[in-house]
């Protein structure tokens, strides 16, 4: 038996030298700007391997010693074929030439075949940015969030809402990262419009299933927003003019191929173009909004094994309202700030390593005022985030990636002052919450046969509620029945909770796979809303002893199959999720009330469950390409002190959600797009009856969310007109017509939004009119919708 | 939170362009509940009026009130020693006067009074006392439902007057100053009635307010103010259909007013009930707030509320 084995060891190790493996590693770029390029395919003709680039443009792939014929490809790039000879570790640095510079328009042309079919990620999306910009826009401001919501099993939050819920989980279950940096608040303008600058943007990465273990914190969904790192190779600037705000990105190499800088920044102006319509005789003359956003990225490649990344997003939403005449004045800003310092190190041609220092922040401030009593209202979350992140690619079969991450969190869910005149009230002073954050991870994304590969992955998360802090413990009646003190950093409350994923590929046929993945999560920051839209009041609160860490467990699996030669790729996904730990304001809670109170003693937790299918279609060749996404889905929760205990649709529950996006390149000068969205109506809550006390009207609720409102849907249109990329001139040498690049190019978007004036369901409201006293009172229900067909235009340009 | 809510609602209806219609609204008839308007306060005889839930989008006329008002059903009253059972009155038995006033009182339609007979329960064998505890058992369709308020201590206020509000020549508000217990959880309930008559206009003559009645915000808790002594004012609470609440004296006492204060202290249940019901009023609807039931001090699935008051009176004289 033991001799058995030896000579079992031995063919193994003559096997392995036989073979004589080499590394062949780089990084990817675009030929234009010197950008690195992300998810970008390697793919080795001979052995049927490949790989994708990191998020760092970095690739590292071990093979045979041989000759081979290596493919580069990537979405809007041309392929690039390289006949090669390895017989030692080589660097293979490549630069991918855009398409649209030879044709003036997106195409999704060379991408990473068959990928959708090949890798194990599975509910996982890659959104080019170039592609959205020639969908409909709302008021000509081209939204990432937005688009994302034309995915399947990704619902909208509402008319016109850039908030979106992932297969059930609620808005606070999704990781919004720009740049690694955590954004609390992605939302301008009460979340008409997202805080992502769409110039800025190099990539978006939307895994809303199978999470892999890399990536923790949220229970729903992970959208990795990369920006971009700026021109390497020359000075360009970019910009639009739109109905309602401009934006200008400038970028450029600092020393050329070494470093570069790319600013970005938007602004609207709604407020000043609608100032001088508004009557000075107008109840809120004086009362405006507005927004802005900046964003900025340096980076410098120290050598070939270490490059350095700072960057950083400023973004503000302000707004003012004035009531003349009782001289009441409210301002409210609020935003937020991240900044990242990255490191990329190469130790050996295999093994990558990213570290990342983060600060992120979210702030919200409410400041009123009349004549001399002044009322103010802050809060906020704050993180400090380290991080080390490896890939180790030893060979084709394997990638390996581990890591540790922790951050620091300061929670301020309520600061309240008063003052009148020389007195200021006593309302507590802030509350603050500190807590650790921590998780330790590994994942192999492993070829176990030709056919059946699989994404293990191991992550370990920690949670740690620490002091100072109060506690007060209250009874029934809402009195305190007893006060804690905690002093110094002391832990107070200590979470550890181990997160198994898994997510496989089965290969069926040359055009088929299928897929599979069961992931458990957990949550340990909460996020809990007044109302039923996301607000910028929405409060994150950390764990605690009282508030328990969110879990989710999703099963999911799909079957996904090319047609013709990759023009059409499609998949039908089902999946179930559990969700434990949920929390919501108990009825009647006043979050802005934080004295002798912990925030926590004002919510209430239940459970909840989804499950649903989803159908993609996706056509990514020809003139016309675009896709068709349909979602069935049922969403349920259950709290014991809401809804008497009984179960109750989520409000977003949707029984059917289906998109149609399309684009349609007639010719070099024109592309159409158009987009097309059906919903099921949102579940609200109604009033069942009514009675009255002291001459009011009061109503008694039916139940939660037992209201269905009418059916959403919308139809856009677009047309965007390039201006001449070329300029033609006569050779005087040879007498031939040539064609050389203009410096300065130009476009114009013509968006139609809700073409068809569709009145969708924004709200419902009651009005009274009539008098009690008389006998005439009279309830009517009244619908609100917000967006009639909306026209708008803009003007982008680039030199 | 009230105050960004009415913001966002201002700027939402105020920037963009919505559009608004009446839709028809089809939800299952809920079951009828009991609801319950009592009140015991010091020196005065306590009185129960019980009435039923309607559906939401049912018609309000004459008919509809007074039919949605309970006579038949049983009410027994106890302080902790003596239980009596209250008895029955009905508004037939009323002079004019009388139902002009507990229209005014209870906002039963005028019409409702002079054409129905409106019951309602009292004991006028007492009158309510400071520091006890009274307690209603009601017995509706063979359920019993109950509910208890205590008359708490009265607290005073220091002083009371009245203020011109801005450039407003001769119309203001009433302030008072409140040196607030520091030993105990207070609650508080401010009423306001004008005792002077009209001096013109159709209502010459007439008393101006012909009850107290309570202005918007109408009880505060001394969460923020526990101990301290400090000032706050009020606007004029309205009585839907008097002359002065629309124009600019609306909400404004006016100069040569007499005004009567009742300032009550009242137990935590009467303010979550009061807090609750006048947070509903102003939310129903909002998109930005989450529909919520009124706090209710009935047991039993009973809607309303059993009050007990407690109040410190004080009389301005509004001098400009």
């Amino acid at each position: 038996m033991l001799k058995l084995k030896l000579t079992f060891f031995f063919v193994l190790i003559s096997f392995v030298s036989f073979l004589q493996n080499s590394t062949l590693s780089g990084s990817i770029k675009d030929s234009e700007t010197g950008e690195l390029l992300i998810g970008a395919s390697v793919f080795v003709e001979e052995l049927k391997q490949g790989i994708s680039s990191n998020l760092y443009g970095f690739y590292s792939l071990t093979i045979p010693n041989g000759n081979y014929t290596v493919k580069v490809s990537f979405v809007g790039y041309r392929e690039v074929v390289k006949k090669i000879e390895i017989n030692e570790s080589q660097k293979l640095n490549i630069e991918l030439v855009p398409t649209d510079v030879f044709i003036p328009i997106v195409t999704i042309e060379g991408e990473n075949e068959d990928g959708n079919t090949r890798d194990t990620d599975m509910s996982k999306v890659e959104l080019d940015v170039e592609q959205l910009k020639t969908l409909p826009a709302f008021m000509g401001e081209v939204d990432i969030l937005k688009s994302i919501q034309l995915l399947p099993g990704v619902q909208s939050s509402g008319e016109g809402n850039t908030g979106f819920y992932v297969r059930g989980g609620g808005p606070d279950q999704n990781l919004i990262m720009l740049d690694e940096a955590v954004v609390y608040n992605a939302a301008h303008l009460f979340g008409f419009f997202s805080v992502f600058n769409a110039d800025a943007i190099k990539n978006v990465n939307l895994v809303k299933g199978g999470m892999p273990a890399n990536y923790g914190g949220r229970l729903s969904s992970v959208l990795d927003i990369s920006m971009k790192d700026g021109n390497a190779k020359k000075f360009q600037a970019d910009g639009g003019i739109g109905v309602i705000a401009s934006r200008l990105t400038l970028q450029g190499p600092i020393q050329k191929n070494k470093s570069s800088f790319i600013v970005s920044g938007r602004r609207t102006y709604i407020s000043e173009l609608a100032q001088p319509f508004i009557k000075d005789d107008s109840p809120v003359k004086g009362s405006g909004y507005y927004f802005y956003d900046f964003n900025a990225k340096l980076n410098y490649e120290i050598s070939d094994k270490d490059r350095l990344y700072l960057s950083g997003y400023f973004g503000k939403d302000v707004f003012t309202y004035v009531q003349a005449e009782s001289g009441f004045t409210v301002n409210i800003p609020w935003g937020n700030a991240t900044a990242a310092l990255r490191w990329n190190h190469l130790f050996s041609d295999k093994l990558f390593l990213n570290t990342t220092a983060i600060y992120s922040s979210y702030d919200f401030q409410f400041e009123g005022r009349q004549e001399d009593f002044s009322f103010g209202l802050y809060s906020g979350i704050r993180d400090w985030n380290l991080k080390a992140d490896f890939s180790y690619y030893p060979n084709p079969k394997h990638t390996i990636k581990f890591g540790a991450n922790y951050t620091y969190h300061t929670f301020i869910p309520n600061n309240v002052t008063a003052t009148q005149g020389d007195t200021e009230f006593d309302l507590g002073g802030a509350v603050r919450l500190n807590a650790n954050e921590g998780a330790l991870y590994f994942l192999d994304d492993v070829e176990l046969t030709s056919l059946l590969k699989m994404n293990i992955g191991f992550r370990l998360s920690s949670f740690q509620h620490i002091g100072p802090f109060t506690r007060y413990i209250k009874d029934n009646n809402d009195n305190i029945i007893e006060t804690i003190e905690y002093t110094g950093k002391k832990a107070l409350k200590t979470y550890v909770r181990p997160e198994p994923r898994v997510t496989g590929r089965l290969i069926l046929d040359e055009n088929s796979s299928f897929k599979f993945g069961s992931t458990l999560n957990y949550q340990y920051m909460h996020l809990v809303s007044v109302g039923g839209n996301s607000l910028p009041t929405d409060l994150w609160i950390p764990s605690t002893d009282v508030i328990k860490p969110q879990q989710a467990i999703q099963f999911n699996m799909g079957y996904f199959r090319n047609f013709k030669n990759n023009m059409f790729e499609t998949s039908v996904e089902v999946y179930y999720k559990d969700l434990q730990n949920l929390i919501e304001f108990k009825d009647g809670a006043d979050p802005s009330d934080g004295v002798n109170d912990n925030i926590d003693n004002q919510v209430t937790f239940g459970d909840g469950y989804s499950y649903g299918a989803e159908l993609f279609i996706k056509k990514n060749k020809g003139k016309l390409t675009g896709w068709i996404g349909y979602t069935w889905s049922k969403t349920f929760r259950q709290f014991d002190e809401l809804n008497n205990g009984n179960k109750y649709p989520a409000k977003f529950d949707r029984r059917h959600d289906l998109s149609i996006t399309g684009a349609y390149r007639l010719n070099e000068r024109w592309v159409f797009g158009a987009v097309f969205v059906y919903a099921t109506g949102n579940s609200i809550t109604l009033p069942a009856s009514k009675y009255f006390v002291e001459g009011e009207l009061l109503v008694e609720y039916a139940d939660r969310n037992s209201y269905r409102m009418a059916p959403y849907h919308r139809a856009d249109i677009s047309a965007t007109w390039y201006g001449k990329k070329y300029k033609e001139f006569k050779n005087i040498e040879t007498g031939e017509m040539e064609q050389v690049p203009k410096k300065f190019t130009s476009n114009w978007n013509f968006s139609v939004f809700n073409l068809y004036n569709r009145k969708n369901p924004y709200f419902i409201y009651f009005d009274n009119t009539g008098n009690l006293t008389q006998g005439t009172l009279d309830v009517a229900a009244i619908q609100v919708s917000l967006f009639p067909v909306l026209p708008s235009v803009t003007w982008n340009f680039s030199f | 939170m009230k105050v960004t809510h009415y913001i966002l609602m201002v700027f939402i209806s105020s920037l963009l362009f919505s559009c608004e219609k009446e839709i028809d609204v089809d939800l299952p008839r809920p079951e009828e509940k009991l609801v319950v308007e009592g009140v015991v306060e010091t020196g005065a005889f306590p009185y129960v009026v019980l009435s039923k839930t309607s559906p939401y989008f049912d018609p309000t006329d004459v008919e509809a009130v007074a039919n949605s008002y309970v006579s038949e059903a049983t009410i027994t009253l106890s302080d902790g020693v003596t239980t009596t059972q209250m008895t029955r009155l009905c508004s037939g038995t009323l002079t004019e006067p009388q139902k002009d006033q507990l229209s005014i009182a209870l906002g039963i339609p005028r019409q409702v009074l002079g054409a129905y007979n409106i019951c309602g329960f009292t004991d006028l064998t007492r009158v309510g006392e400071v520091g006890k505890t009274y307690t209603i058992a009601i017995t509706w369709k063979g359920e019993v439902y109950e509910s208890s308020t205590t008359i708490l201590n009265p607290v005073p206020l220091d002083s009371t007057w009245f203020e011109v509000y801005g450039n407003r020549d001769s119309l203001g508000f009433i302030y008072a100053n409140l040196t607030e217990p520091a030993d105990e959880i207070n609650y508080y309930r401010w009423f306001a009635r004008r005792i002077n008559t009209y001096k013109s206009g159709p209502l010459k003559g007439q008393v101006k307010d012909n009850s107290f009645l309570p202005p918007t915000n109408s009880v505060f808790d001394d969460e923020f103010v526990n101990g301290t002594t400090f000032e706050f004012g009020y606007n004029r609470p309205s009585t839907n259909g008097n002359p002065d609440d629309s124009g600019p004296e609306r909400s404004l006492y006016k100069d040569g007013d007499t005004v009567v204060v009742k300032f009550c202290n009242i137990d935590k249940s009467v303010y979550d009930f009061i807090d609750g019901a006048e947070e509903q009023i102003i939310s129903t609807g909002s998109p930005f707030a989450t529909p919520t039931n009124v706090f209710s001090n009935i047991s039993n699935g009973g809607l309303g509320l059993w009050a007990g008051y407690s109040p410190y009176n004080d009389t301005i004289f509004c001098n400009k």
